[in-house]
């Protein structure tokens, strides 16, 4: 799965450089690559209401056809933690894969997760790696530190196989060929409930007026959680 | 309206006024001081209960945070909560709870849905799920707020694992205990309020319209009414609805102020009362020795100026004014004396004028009434020659040596001495013997006539004195010196030296008056009670009569014949003859002017006297009634007497001569019998002579009157006058008188005066 999304990262690439060439050739290669892109891939753009692009969204799209591979067997992916914060911040795997939570911090982690989907805590030494974890049941696990109350790091369980993550331009970039009947759009910061992705079916998505392969889909999200301040409402002393 | 208040009230009312005054303005800034300073001191203890108030949330705030935040960052409690597991989570939230003995512990799940409460009152009630609802919008943070009319202050955390999986509710329930203890802390009353409505308060006695109550006045004072709480109210930042109220007492502090006020006013009614005591006895003091001032000048003007030289009592100043009446009043006394005695006294002689002789003489008669007296009145003769000739220095001086000499004469007897006018005494003694008073005056006028030496000069003084006396002839003092004046009168006109009173003559005096009186009416009014008569003048020229004589008669309306001699005499003397005379001149030219309408023409004779000729207006007079009437001068003769003309010579003659220039002859009356002067007879404007009957009535009797009539005639003939005769009575005289070549005659021989009707009758027959 991994490797998929390094190949989708590859791609991406190969469309930026290509778009760069686009912006600097004129005519014909314009409507030749547009036609050629389209036929290629379906792009994504997550906006919030502000019209910011989100990142480290997830798009994970029910398949109304077959799947085009069988089961893949379980993927072991890493959900590190550097920095007092979790690597990546959103981890997207699939139903039944495992996830390492090795710790590159020389400083110990109390990792938990008190999500439906896999409760679970673990007490992380620096060097002594634990046991992967197995995530049978698809959903949102949200992971916290017991130690570091700032850490917070979540790992989507797709049930689908065909699940992105938008990159931090909120674009992400689906297989032309893949059809799907809707796409289940997840954010941290989702305005609705957080383990409750947003339904859109492919009919509702809303295509870009001027680039037929570019969907954009708008997202109600909450401001970040404020950080634990206390504010009084009691006048100062003397004010 | 001030000046009729009396001083001693004036005195009074300013010094009340101003202990009012002074009360007031000091009561009104003691007052203003007291409550300024009062509202300051309420001002800060409410500052400070508003920091204590705060501080103190503030301290429970904090409480509040810690435990909440202990509470929410317990792991064991998050898994708690995150598994749902209900009994841990109320063990945990008491367990919390009781450590800060919090009233309210709750957990709510995200969508306000009560998980876990220590009060089961809680769980059901759908009101605080949506309180709790709002609450979460305003996270981490303290707040007051109100469930189940409950007031709480409470704050609310996430329960994060990590992500906010529950709500920590922790409050304070302020409740009865709570706000007893902010009120002890702060010393001032507090409510709260939720959209202005109380939910609690530490005031007892807080009714139905609770936030009226905090309004309310105080009305013990009449007119001003006054809070009986002083407010502050005071909001919380992002809590608007909610508002503590610190409320203040006043009622105490008014209870103190109106005791002051009382009191203050209670002194002051007392100082105002002392004060008008005080100042009524000041002024008391000092009106007493006015009202005495009063007294004293009242005196004063009722004449008694006898009182004590000093004051009895009375302050320096008033016994200092009181000795300045004193002297005033003996100032006025001596003053009043020195008028007195100069209203009664003749100012050159020192004896008593006329109106105090009288009086004194009527105390002295009234008083002794049995004593003879003779009043003696003295006339110094020709005083005014003396005046004239030696000056009126010397004429005063010797009026003075005249009275001083009166005075001198009879010291022992006299009474009483006068001095009426210029030179006119009075003088009255004592008589011992009225039997003998002709000689006592005859010794006195001997006395007085020895002569006087005045200022180096010795003069040989005469004197007429009159005489009256004392019962015998009048026994009144003013007709007393009325007699006596008469008397002194009758010497005069008698040439005697020394009258003395005649029985009689006062009334015949009076007499003569009314008679006056009377011949003032009768000349006003005109009645016919005069009239004129004529006595024919024969021509013994011609035989024929020309000329008359008109004669003044007067006949009461009872038939009562006055006496021309006595009224003419009575109207010389009273200057009623001017009026007389114009009468006569107005009657006599109109009968003229009758007669000839009858054809008669006749020279009448008109008699004026000195006072007449000499009058301003008497030329004029008769010249406008000769032109009102159409007389001719020369048909008017003047006759006036010899001693007349002498009177005023210069005058007179200068009249006369005017007056026959125009035509008008003069004639002189009873010539020969006065001062007849040859000498002046040449000097005369006159154009006739009328020898005086004296001289004719027995003429052809008497040689020696036929050697005056013959050569007066004569003589008359030489200085080219004509010559009337008067008096004639028999033919033998008028016959002698022909022979004489007198030129006219008259008398009763020819006719009698008679009216104008009869003597028109006369002429005809006459002739």
């Amino acid at each position: 799965m991994g490797i998929l999304i390094e190949n989708m990262t590859k791609k991406l690439l190969k469309l930026e450089f290509m778009k760069t060439c686009l912006l600097n050739t004129i005519g014909f290669l314009i409507t030749f690559l547009m036609l050629f892109g389209q036929a290629r891939a379906e792009q994504f753009l997550l906006q919030d209401q502000h019209g910011v692009p989100i990142k480290n969204a997830v798009l994970e799209f029910s398949i109304s056809s077959t799947p085009p591979s069988g089961a893949a067997s379980p993927n072991t992916l890493i959900m590190d933690q550097v920095n007092k914060r979790f690597k990546p911040d959103v981890l997207v795997i699939h139903q039944g894969d495992f996830v390492s939570f090795p710790n590159s911090d020389n400083i110990r982690h109390h990792v938990y997760s008190f999500s439906q989907v896999k409760p679970f805590e673990l007490k992380l030494y620096s060097g002594k790696p634990k046991a992967p974890l197995q995530f049978e049941n698809a959903g949102v696990s949200v992971l916290g530190c017991n130690i570091h109350d700032a850490m917070v790091g979540y790992i989507y369980i797709a049930s689908s196989t065909q699940v992105l993550m938008t990159n931090e331009h909120g674009m992400a970039t689906l297989d032309n060929s893949i059809k799907f009947d809707h796409v289940s759009v997840w954010h941290s910061n989702l305005s609705s409930a957080l383990t409750s992705p947003k339904q859109i079916s492919y009919e509702n998505l809303v295509k870009n007026a001027n680039n037929a392969t570019l969907f954009i889909i708008n997202v109600d999200l909450n401001s970040p959680e404020p950080p634990n301040t206390f504010q009084s409402i009691f006048k100062n002393n003397g004010q | 309206m001030a000046s009729k208040l009396s001083l001693r009230r004036q005195v009074t009312l300013l010094a009340v006024a101003l202990v009012i005054l002074t009360v007031t303005s000091l009561l009104a800034v003691s007052l203003w001081k007291t409550i300024s300073s009062h509202n300051q001191q309420i001002s800060q203890r409410i500052i400070g209960a508003e920091n204590v108030l705060i501080e103190y949330l503030k301290a429970k705030e904090k409480l509040l945070l810690t435990a909440s935040k202990v509470l929410t960052a317990d792991f064991g409690f998050k898994q708690a909560v995150a598994s749902r597991d209900k009994g841990t989570i109320a063990s945990v939230l008491e367990n919390h709870g009781s450590r800060i003995n919090a009233s309210l512990m709750m957990l709510s799940d995200l969508n306000g849905q009560i998980v876990s409460t220590n009060n089961s009152k809680h769980t059901l009630d759908s009101a605080l799920a949506e309180n709790l609802n709002t609450i979460k919008l305003n996270l981490h943070k303290t707040q007051l707020i109100l469930l189940d009319d409950h007031l709480y202050q409470l704050i609310v955390l996430p329960v994060n694992a990590p992500r906010t999986i529950a709500y920590s509710v922790i409050g304070f329930q302020i409740d009865q205990s709570f706000v007893n203890e902010l009120k002890r802390l702060m010393a001032v009353e507090v409510s709260f309020f939720y959209h202005e409505a109380l939910i609690i308060t530490t005031l007892q006695d807080v009714s139905d319209n609770q936030s009226e109550h905090f309004n309310k006045m105080d009305n013990s004072w009449l007119l001003f009414k006054r809070k009986l709480y002083e407010n502050k109210k005071v909001a919380f930042t992002n809590a608007n609805d909610y508002i503590a109220q610190l409320s203040v007492d006043l009622s105490p502090s008014y209870v103190a102020l109106d005791k002051l006020v009382s009191i203050t006013l209670l002194i002051s009614f007392f100082i105002v009362i002392i004060t008008a005591f005080a100042s009524g006895i000041i002024a008391k003091n000092l009106t007493k020795p006015l009202q005495q001032l009063t007294l004293l000048s009242n005196d004063f003007a009722q004449g008694k100026y006898q009182h004590n030289d000093k004051m009895s009592d009375g302050s320096a100043e008033v016994s200092h004014v009181y000795e300045s009446f004193i002297k005033m009043g003996r100032k006025i006394q001596a003053r009043e004396c020195k008028i007195n005695y100069q209203a009664k006294h003749d100012s050159l002689t020192n004896v008593y004028n006329r109106s105090t002789f009288i009086d004194m003489l009527s105390k002295h008669l009234a008083s002794h009434n049995s004593a003879s007296l003779l009043v003696m009145a003295i006339n110094l003769r020709n005083f005014k020659r003396i005046n004239d000739s030696l000056g009126s220095d010397i004429g005063d001086l010797t009026l003075k040596s005249v009275a001083q000499r009166i005075k001198d004469i009879y010291q022992k007897e006299m009474l009483m001495i006068g001095r009426f006018s210029g030179d006119e005494f009075f003088l009255a003694i004592n008589l011992a013997n009225s039997e003998c008073y002709q000689d006592i005056i005859e010794n006195f006028l001997m006395h007085l006539k020895t002569p006087m030496q005045v200022n180096k000069l010795w003069l040989n003084l005469n004197f007429r004195i009159g005489g009256c006396i004392f019962p015998e002839q009048s026994r009144n003092a003013k007709e007393l010196v009325r007699r006596t004046t008469i008397a002194l009168d009758a010497a005069r006109n008698e040439s005697k030296t020394i009258r003395v009173y005649q029985n009689g003559e006062d009334e015949a005096y009076l007499e003569r008056l009314n008679l006056l009186e009377d011949l003032r009416a009768v000349l006003a009014a005109n009645t016919g009670e005069l009239f004129m008569v004529y006595q024919p003048k024969l021509s013994l020229d011609s035989g024929k009569i020309e000329k008359a004589e008109s004669l003044i008669r007067w006949v009461k309306p009872d038939g009562q014949f006055i006496s021309p001699e006595l009224f003419i005499h009575l109207a010389e003397q009273s200057g009623l003859i001017i009026k007389l005379t114009h009468w006569v001149i107005d009657t006599v030219l109109r009968q003229q002017q009758e007669w000839r309408a009858n054809n008669v023409i006749l020279k009448v004779a008109i008699n004026i006297s000195a006072q007449d000729i000499t009058h301003v207006d008497f030329i004029d007079y008769i010249f406008e009634k000769m032109s009102t009437y159409n007389i001719d001068p020369s048909l008017i003769t003047l006759e006036i007497t010899e001693r007349d003309i002498m009177t005023n010579e210069d005058l007179v003659v200068s009249r006369l001569t005017q007056l026959k220039q125009t035509g008008i002859q003069i004639s002189v009356d009873d010539y020969g019998i006065g001062q007849s002067s040859l000498g002046k007879l040449k000097q005369l404007p006159i154009d006739e002579l009328k020898i005086d009957k004296a001289f004719i009535l027995e003429l052809d009797k008497s040689e020696k009157d036929q050697y005056i009539v013959q050569s007066t005639i004569e003589l008359s003939h030489q200085l080219g006058l004509s010559v009337v005769a008067e008096g004639v009575e028999n033919k033998a005289s008028l016959d002698r008188l022909k022979a004489m070549k007198c030129n006219h005659a008259q008398g009763y021989f020819i006719s009698r005066p008679i009216k104008s009707a009869e003597l028109l009758t006369w002429l005809k027959t006459y002739e």
